[in-house]
């Protein structure tokens, strides 16, 4: 049997008397694309927050390509491919979008040493410079590139953010909500540049969200989380006809 | 048993006054994110108002009413009215900032209105000195009985309204998430207008309750009682008013046990107590898991916008160019006048600029390109500063002295670093602070270190046969120094390190989920900044010639963090801007009478209020508009070479030149951002 | 780029250039003018302590605008031009120093209270005259520098100050506690007289030199003080330190104890505090301003103090700190006198190191300026005073001769010497 790229086993983290995940096993191939959805506090964030060292699970662990990573801290997890966007933006204020790749492309190319800033030997290679305006033309930002971020709209935001994760590019991307607060056409640049990777069968991506209709399109494979327990797990046609998805989730006003 | 009391009882009335302004801290936390450091300020004001009243024969009552009931509450409105209804947003040095130049700027205006209080204060009600009886045969005096009473009245009304009245449940829904209580139809600004004033109450009251224990009424005595009523509101984590209480009460109960147990005439026992709140508080950060990221959370709070920061707008090339000729040019013919006409004392007034900009550069370092927030730099410096007297002492070339003096700082900032790997925002703040005053009231007392208020001496350097004993000398010594310190700062930021920085001060999760090592870059920036606050110091100490620990007090790390963040905190330039500004002001306000003497730090306080509105400095601020102004001219000047050839003998073409301007604008709008 | 800076530098340089006085014209001696002579006081206004520093100006003043009054000294006006504040800190200290000698171009620096003096290096290198209230060490730096009761400060750890074990002795003292904050002065001097103490054998039952400055509670001091069952205390803190003293040992039930004080000699201070300074001694260099009123006549220069304090200055007590600036002034302007015209720092200097009995017109215990920048001279006496009521009572000597006086290191002598046949001193005739 292949080495799973991400393995989740009896992953457990309580907040007081909630438990946010209680015993969650997940098993998730290279490049394969998982929809992650669920009610509002159902663990999905919590989920994304032990897999990448935000936070420490109370029990049970993570292994990315058959290694355990739970001891590792976040940005050793991220260097090791982990790319992730976050519900509530986490962008680096005062910065471009350009330089947001930027810096990551010298941050994941492990290029801080201070003595080379020092001699002025510090500044982005020709490389990584046409890969960040690679990217910034593929998320559709390159008018934006270097207005501050602050400027930008919550959905173009969204979109630095996922062009800042796919910088690498890494093995698996966690992407938290990414189209809420998009418009039509940051919503069709969205689709597109996720379905371009889920034909790339080298990036596996996770995917949190609540528009059932855009993740129906965008992935193979449903998880649906509910009170911090996985309630169902299979193909996106096997999930929506689940019993007890429609009561958890589905059946909710919907 | 009964010496235990004797030493136990005093501390009681200290604690109910710590637990007053703790109180009062946590409610104003809690419903804007402000830590107002300005309390400290409140109670001095109260104080002194209430003391000179008494002076000048009113009433009890009505002193109390004006100094308690109206000044500081006043205050305190106006404090939230004018300013921090606008920070709720804002990121943790926004609203830093403001607060520490409130509790600079308060005092001095205070002094230079009413003057300084030297009457010692009398108490509120009972005769302060007279025993009124033996608890366990220790006399309780007028004093203690007094301020325990009144203190646990207040807090006993305090408890009960928030309770009970709509007002606390009011209060405690805008604490929660003032974004809900408003969809619920709180109205949280009024809310958090009335938490303010009602602190600020408590904050006069524990001033007017205490000022009979001090021996004068002076900012500092209060100053030191905001940092245990900050202590105790870490006990509290913050946020929850019985666990404050509690703490306040141990705390001052256990300053007065270790003032009676620990050996008397030793350094140690005269500065832990004064240090001890900030050794709690340290405790506490590092130990208490919500202190460390102590920064509200808001269920809604990501509804808000991001917080603006500053970005320097990209210049057209003929503006640009031309600022920097310009500049270029009056800094030669600056440095021109210095070598030629300015007389001894001003030279020597430009060379401390320079040294103090290198103490600042340290700032733009860690707060302005990282985000770190220290309160310490002054210690930083002093350590620096005392290395290199120590060396020099023991015959150690001053050169070397200076530079070592760097090393050994830049140690203490990487130790300093490790326990604030896990804070965050203004935690981090507190923690350098509490540093700070270990080392003024400890550290730097011992005389293998600064040797107390004597302090030490340290010769000017001598390289060869170059000797810099003279101003002159030392002036382009100091400025090679800031040169090279200036250049590789700037060297830094332009490189991976500087753009790593500025991730991290953007946001820290962010930064750790693309791959920074942000405790590792978190460790670089302290050690660098302190490695330059030691090398200033030491070059200050090489100036001065004697240094003591009085140069380096802690008030100095919270002047010097107002004074860079006022003139601009986000460039090197600002750094240096502010230096010589400082050491220009200084000596221009040294021949006032002694009641401006607080004018300085009052100029760059003032300027501090301005951070909420632009944190890029005041400085930066009028640089941007004097250069948007400059853009806006040099467009207009080229406007009409990129229209049509106008058909000859039309010179005013008013269609033509419209179109002109219109196309020139939009060629440079795009590339600019900030419009 | 740093355009600012560079306009806020060159408007600061024009500020310089414009302050620079005009007629410090070539060849003369700065500061001395054909109808006048500028000087600068150099004072500790703000700080932990500036009540104790503060009055020195009006003191100085009130003697200058007497002799002023009078037509100036050798067709000379005395003009204090300047005062400059060092904050109590000894490298601004040493910068206001060097701003009034480089760039206020006084002729001499007078008067200086200062609580650090780090600036008497610079004035002492340069020669510069300099006069005032002598609790610093730097006093000693070099012959033009004039501390007002001398300028010998004995700082050495084996300093001995005899004055309380007097005291101690003539209360049968059984145990002592001594007091002091961390700063030098302070410190230093409860030092000496820790050691006097000792060295008469009065037992030393408490001491804490390293309060830390200003007072803010002595509860703890206090309750072991009571614990030692101390029965006198001496103090080297401040007025404001000392009276929290006593109103803690009166709230924590200490009562009977004998106390004195460094400092607090001050008609206003005993009108604002006389509960707790009821019984209090102090020990002064001067004579003490009581006698004025015990002893009119007697005492002319401490008559003439208190007139021109009260004509010129008519809201400010008599207080020592203003005496010394009073004393210092005087001194000065007897220098100038026996240098006449031909005024230039290095002829002052000299000619006030001749004088061999200064005493400000019988206000003071006689300087020997000959030796008093090197030593305390054989004799060491003292006006001890008493608070009783809402005033002080001159103790411990006669009408006619109210300095009690010590040999230096030798047992106290219990018979008082008279003081009573000054040498004509520079005070013109009240």
């Amino acid at each position: 049997m292949v080495t799973a790229l991400l393995q989740t086993a009896g992953l457990t983290k309580r907040f007081g008397r909630v438990a946010a995940l209680s015993e969650v096993s997940l098993r998730l191939d290279a490049g394969e694309t998982v929809g992650v959805i669920g009610p509002n506090g159902a663990g999905k964030t919590t989920l994304f927050d032990c897999i990448l060292g935000v936070l420490q699970p109370d029990a049970g662990s993570v292994s990315f390509e058959g290694t355990r990573i739970d001891r590792l801290p976040v940005f050793r997890r991220s260097l090791l491919g982990i790319g992730r966007t976050f519900q509530r933006l986490e962008l680096f204020s005062g910065m471009t979008p350009r330089e947001h790749l930027l810096v990551t492309e010298r941050a994941r190319g492990r290029q801080g040493a201070l003595w080379k800033d020092v001699l002025g030997m510090g500044r982005p290679t020709p490389r990584e410079k046409s890969e960040a305006a690679d990217l910034l033309d593929l998320v559709g930002l390159a008018d934006v590139a270097d207005a501050p971020v602050e400027s930008l709209s919550l959905g173009k935001s969204r979109l630095v953010e996922l062009a800042r994760a796919l910088v690498g590019p890494p093995k698996l991307l966690l992407l938290d909500e990414p189209s809420s607060g998009l418009d039509d056409a940051e919503r069709a640049t969205l689709v597109s540049v996720l379905s371009r990777l889920g034909r790339r069968r080298d990036v596996a991506v996770v995917v949190v969200e609540h528009d059932l209709d855009l993740v129906s399109t965008l992935v193979e494979r449903l998880v649906v989380f509910d009170v911090g327990r996985v309630i169902a797990d299979g193909t996106v046609e096997a999930v929506l006809a689940d019993t007890a998805v429609r009561r958890a989730y589905l059946g909710v006003g919907r | 048993m009964s010496l235990f009391l004797s030493y136990l009882l005093p501390g009681i009335p200290y604690g109910f006054a710590y637990a007053l302004m703790a109180v009062g801290l946590v409610l104003t936390y809690r419903a804007s994110g402000v830590f107002n450091l300005a309390f400290g300020a409140q109670a001095y004001v109260s104080a002194v108002i209430f003391s000179i009243a008494l002076r000048d024969g009113w009433p009890g009552w009505a002193a109390f009413v004006v100094s308690v009931l109206l000044a500081s509450p006043a205050i305190g409105l106006a404090m939230e009215r004018l300013l921090f209804r606008y920070t709720r947003t804002a990121g943790p040095l926004v609203k830093l900032v403001p607060a520490l130049g409130l509790l600079i700027a308060i005092p001095a205006v205070t002094q230079m209105i009413i003057g300084t209080a030297t009457r010692l204060p009398s108490s509120l009600v009972l005769q302060p000195w007279k025993v009124y009886f033996h608890l366990a045969s220790t006399p309780v005096s007028g004093e203690e009985l007094s301020t325990t009473v009144i203190s646990i009245a207040v807090i006993a009304a305090f408890g009960l309204v928030l309770r009970s009245s709509g007002l606390g449940l009011r209060m405690r829904a805008v604490v929660e998430s003032p974004r809900m209580a408003e969809l619920s139809g709180v109205r949280a600004d009024r809310t958090s207008a009335t938490a303010w004033v009602l602190s600020s109450l408590l904050a006069g009251l524990a001033g007017v309750l205490l000022a009979p224990l001090y021996s004068t009424v002076s900012a500092s005595n209060f100053t030191a009682l905001l940092v245990a009523a900050i202590a105790a509101a870490a006990i509290g984590s913050f946020t929850s008013l019985p666990i404050t209480l509690i703490g306040a009460i141990g705390l001052g109960i256990a300053q007065q046990l270790l003032a009676g147990y620990l050996p008397s005439g030793t350094i140690l026992s005269s500065g832990l107590r004064p240090a001890f709140p900030f050794v709690v508080l340290a405790i506490a950060l590092v130990a208490r898991k919500t202190l460390r990221q102590p920064e509200a959370r808001d269920p809604l709070a990501s509804c808000d916008p991001p917080a603006v920061a500053f970005r320097a707008p990209a210049r057209m090339t003929e503006v640009a160019v031309g600022s920097r000729a310009f500049t270029a040019l009056v800094v030669g013919m600056l440095v021109a006048t210095i070598l030629v006409l300015v007389p001894g004392n001003w030279e020597f007034v430009f060379t401390f600029g320079i040294v103090l900009s290198i103490i600042f550069l340290s700032i733009t370092l860690l707060t302005g390109m990282g985000g770190q927030i220290s309160l310490g730099q002054a210690a930083f410096a002093g350590a620096g500063a005392f290395t290199a007297g120590q060396l020099a002492m023991h015959s150690m070339p001053v050169l070397g002295a200076i530079l070592l003096a760097g090393v050994l700082s830049a140690v203490l900032g990487a130790v300093v670093a490790l326990p604030a790997l896990r804070l965050g925002g203004i935690a981090v703040g507190l923690l350098t602070l509490s540093f700070a005053l270990l080392a003024t009231n400890v550290l730097f007392l011992y005389p293998w270190a600064g040797n107390g208020a004597t302090g030490l001496t340290v010769p000017r350097p001598v390289l060869g046969p170059i000797s810099f004993a003279g101003n002159g000398a030392f002036f382009w010594l100091s400025t090679v120094f800031l040169v090279v310190l200036a250049g590789a700062v700037k060297l830094v930021q332009w490189g991976t390190t500087g753009q790593e920085l500025a991730a991290l001060r953007g946001s820290e999760r962010g930064s750790a989920a693309v791959g920074i090592d942000v405790r590792r870059l978190r460790v670089v920036a302290f050690t660098l900044s302190a490695a330059i606050a030691g090398i200033g110091g030491a070059l200050y100490a090489s100036l001065e010639q004697s240094v003591s620990v009085n140069d380096f007090n802690y008030e100095f790390s919270l002047i010097y963090v107002v004074a860079v963040a006022a003139v601009g905190v986000y460039s090197v330039a600002g750094a240096i801007e502010a230096g010589i500004l400082y050491a220009v002001l200084m000596q221009l306000t040294s021949t006032l009478p002694s009641r401006y003497s607080s004018l300085l730090a009052l100029v760059f306080a003032l300027a501090a209020l301005t951070y909420v509105r632009h944190s890029e400095g005041v400085v930066a601020y009028a640089k941007a508009w004097v250069l948007d102004r400059a853009e806006q001219l040099a467009r207009y000047l080229q406007a009409p070479t990129l229209r049509p050839p106008a058909e000859p003998g039309a010179p005013g073409a008013p269609v033509g030149s419209e179109t002109g301007r219109a196309e020139s604008v939009d060629m440079h709008a795009a590339p600019r951002s900030h419009s | 780029m740093m355009a600012m800076l560079a306009v806020t530098l060159l408007a600061a340089v024009l500020a310089a250039c414009v302050t620079a006085p005009p007629d410090a014209a070539a060849g003369q001696t700065t500061g001395v003018y054909p109808k006048r002579v500028v000087v600068g006081a150099l004072v500790s206004e703000t700080g932990p302590l500036p009540a104790l520093f503060a009055p020195i100006v009006t003191g100085a003043r009130a003697y200058l605008d007497m002799v002023n009054a009078k037509g100036g000294v050798a067709g000379r006006r005395i003009d204090l031009a300047t005062t400059l504040d060092d904050q109590s800190s000894p490298s601004i200290d040493a910068s206001q120093a060097r701003t009034l000698v480089d760039e206020d171009h006084v002729f001499a620096v007078l008067p200086v209270a200062t609580a650090s003096f780090t600036g008497g290096k610079f004035l002492a290198a340069n020669g510069v005259p300099t006069f005032g209230l002598n609790v610093n060490p730097q006093w000693m730096d070099g012959p033009s520098l004039f501390g007002n009761t001398g300028s010998y400060v004995n700082f050495s750890p084996s300093a001995t100050v005899v004055q309380p074990a007097f005291i101690a002795q003539q209360h049968h003292a059984r145990a002592v506690a001594v007091l002091a904050y961390d700063i030098a002065q302070s410190e230093e001097g409860c030092r000496g007289m820790v050691n006097g103490l000792r060295r008469y054998h009065v037992p030393v039952a408490y001491e804490d030199l390293s309060i830390p400055a200003p007072a803010s509670d002595l509860h703890a001091d206090v309750t072991r003080m009571k614990q030692d069952k101390v029965d006198m205390v001496v103090s080297c803190m401040d007025l404001g330190g000392d009276v929290l003293l006593s109103n803690t040992m009166r709230a924590t039930g200490m009562t009977g104890v004998t106390q004195l004080w460094a400092t607090g000699y001050d008609e206003s201070a005993i009108r604002q505090y006389a509960s707790a300074m009821q019984g209090v001694y102090f020990m002064e260099p001067n004579v003490p301003f009581e006698v004025t009123k015990l002893h009119p006549g007697v005492y002319r220069g401490m008559d003439l103090f208190e007139k021109m304090l009260k004509k010129h200055f008519p809201h400010t007590m008599p207080s020592e700190t203003a005496l010394a600036g009073w004393t210092s002034a005087a001194l000065f302007v007897q220098g100038l006198r026996m240098v006449g015209r031909h005024l230039t720092r290095r002829r002052l200097v000299h000619a006030i190191n001749t004088i061999t009995s200064f005493t400000a017109g019988t206000i003071l215990a006689p300087v020997d300026w000959r030796t008093a920048h090197k030593s305390s001279g054989p004799l060491n006496c003292s006006a001890f005073v008493q608070a009783r009521g809402e005033t002080f009572v001159p103790v411990y000597g006669t009408p006619k001769s109210v300095f009690s006086c010590f040999k230096t290191p030798a047992p106290p002598v219990t018979k008082p010497i008279s003081l009573l046949n000054p040498v004509p001193a520079g005070v013109p005739p009240g």
